[in-house]
């Protein structure tokens, strides 16, 4: 069943590198949201009776970025006109795909940074980095802000500037702080749960990759595939875990390049392994469900593709074993310092 | 606070603010535009609240203080200074941090998206194939017991997990029927 409608989207969605910028208008604030990788989100808000000022600054870079557009245009209409044959068709072509860019670009307005200030904080709103969004949003949270606050009674001097404070406003402490508000208990020392689980699997994995290289069974194969999955699920989960948490560094290390290795063997075996599969599937029919075949083919003809899956799944299960033993040696000492150190 | 240039962070003077159109900013010369609020002029005031007197109610936190409100959770009396104001009435500190760490949308500062990682969980691993066998129950699981969770204040429906639970579903009847078939 859907929410009612709360917010509305004013500006945004605005992408940066790894961060997606939006701002909506609610019923008694401005909504700043930031998504981070697309599976966590920050908010800011901004109650309307408390916005003091709104500002939109044109950045000095945007007026070279309209003229560099411009250029790279009329070069791409001198080489369209100057160009025969099918290379003028393509020059033109381009020409008018900078043509509309260059258009969009003046339609958008130059490139701003638009801050926010209220009684206590000056924050950028970053969903905001064209003109004519900033003109819309400045009109929109004047409709608001105004309907809360009305409007200043009259033109403002330097006279009524001189009394509004330079720092964000104090508020007088009453006697003697409040108690701090029985929430969630704070977590004792990190356990490095997800590490053990992570190096487990590892050496599991090991053991189920060593028994299907010498026995060759189906059964083998597959339990070596859900292993290996649920190590890279394991290793992830760690790898994000472990942030700002009190573990080794070697731990932490480890726990990386067991990451690292984990999704580069998922990427060359899984990925280029499946393309090879067709073709030694066309070749081999449908008898190619286990590596013993691959064996076969590395002892039999050397130069064959089988050597690469067999030596690496060698390789595969070495370092399942070195990174398995080593995180298991380190994760097995920090969890006994804690026990110790809780004890 | 006294308006700034958002380029040089410099005060800006009373001709630089309300302008129809962005003007000169005197400290940096970057074209900039200032509208200001009738918040602007507002004095801060104090919260410290008066002393409670004999037979007055007084705040839980604060004996001391005369109570100034009721927390429109719990029912206990909060001084001037205990009081939140929030969308549902006034709040003590101990029901404002107990409706944060439940990440109750209208004042959340931050949640996790779990309708986007179980939808990620059930739809990448499918281009390689292999790890489906573990990521579709995995997406199955999150969706089930993060279905009740609070979504993002800006998102209005769970259609992510629906989608979720459809694509790991329908994977995972795909990997039972490939193993029954192998067997």
């Amino acid at each position: 069943m859907k929410k009612p409608r709360t917010y509305e989207r004013i500006a945004g969605p605005r992408s940066r590198l790894v961060t997606v910028h939006s701002l909506y208008k609610g019923p008694d604030h401005l909504l700043s949201v930031v998504n981070t990788g697309g599976y966590r989100e920050e908010y800011r808000r901004f109650p309307y009776d408390d916005i003091q000022a709104l500002s939109v600054a044109v950045l000095r870079w945007s007026r070279w970025s309209s003229l560099l557009t411009l250029a790279l245009f009329l070069f791409l209409v001198w080489g369209a006109v100057a160009a025969e044959g099918g290379l003028a068709v393509f020059v033109a072509i381009l020409a008018g795909v900078v043509g509309l860019g260059l258009l969009a670009d003046l339609y958008m307005g130059a490139y701003v940074k638009v801050t926010i200030q209220t009684s206590v904080q000056r924050a950028r709103l970053p969903a905001v980095k064209r003109m004519r969004t900033a003109m819309e949003v400045m009109r929109e949270v004047r409709e608001q802000v105004e309907a809360v606050q009305g409007v200043l009674p009259s033109a403002l001097s330097d006279a009524d500037l001189a009394a509004v404070p330079k720092e964000p406003g104090t508020r007088e402490a009453a006697a003697g702080p409040p108690p701090v508000p029985a929430g969630k208990a704070k977590a004792g020392p990190e356990s490095g749960r997800w590490h053990l689980a992570l190096y487990y699997l590892l050496l599991a994995g090991a053991v189920a990759g060593t028994l299907d290289l010498h026995l060759a069974g189906t059964g083998w194969m597959a339990l070596y595939g859900v292993l290996f999955c649920a190590s890279v699920l394991a290793s992830v989960g760690a790898s994000i875990h472990q942030r700002n948490k009190a573990l080794p560094r070697g731990l932490k290390n480890v726990t990386l390049a067991a990451t690292v290795f984990l999704l580069g063997v998922l990427l060359v075996f899984h990925v280029y392994g499946m393309a090879l599969g067709a073709d030694m599937a066309k070749r081999f029919g449908s008898d190619m469900h286990n590596l013993n075949l691959y064996r076969h083919l590395a002892s039999l003809r050397p130069e064959d593709m089988g050597r690469f899956f067999y030596y690496g799944w060698v390789a595969c299960v070495a370092g399942f074993l070195v990174l398995g033993t080593l995180g298991l040696v380190l994760v097995s000492g920090h969890r006994a310092a804690v026990k110790a150190g809780s004890a | 606070m006294h308006p700034a240039c958002p380029l040089c962070q410099k005060p800006l003077p009373a001709r630089s603010l309300n302008t129809a159109v962005p003007v000169p900013c005197p400290g940096c010369g970057g074209q900039q535009m200032t509208r200001v609020f009738p918040a602007l002029l507002n004095r801060p005031e104090s919260v410290s609240g008066p002393l409670a007197e004999e037979g007055e109610g007084s705040c839980f936190f604060h004996p001391k203080k005369r109570a100034q409100s009721v927390c429109s959770r719990c029912g206990r009396f909060v001084c001037a200074l205990c009081e939140v104001p929030a969308k549902d009435g006034v709040l003590c500190p101990t029901c404002l941090a107990g409706k944060n760490a439940a990440g109750e949308d209208d004042i959340a500062r931050q949640g996790t998206l779990y309708d986007s990682l179980a939808l990620a969980l059930a739809g990448i691993p499918l281009l390689f194939v292999f790890p489906v066998v573990v990521t579709a129950p995995a997406a199955m699981v999150m969706s089930i017991r993060y279905w009740k969770r609070p979504l993002s204040p800006v998102r209005r429906s769970r259609w992510r997990f629906v989608l979720a639970m459809a694509l790991s579903a329908a994977e995972m009847a795909v990997v039972a029927s490939l193993i029954i078939r192998w067997i």
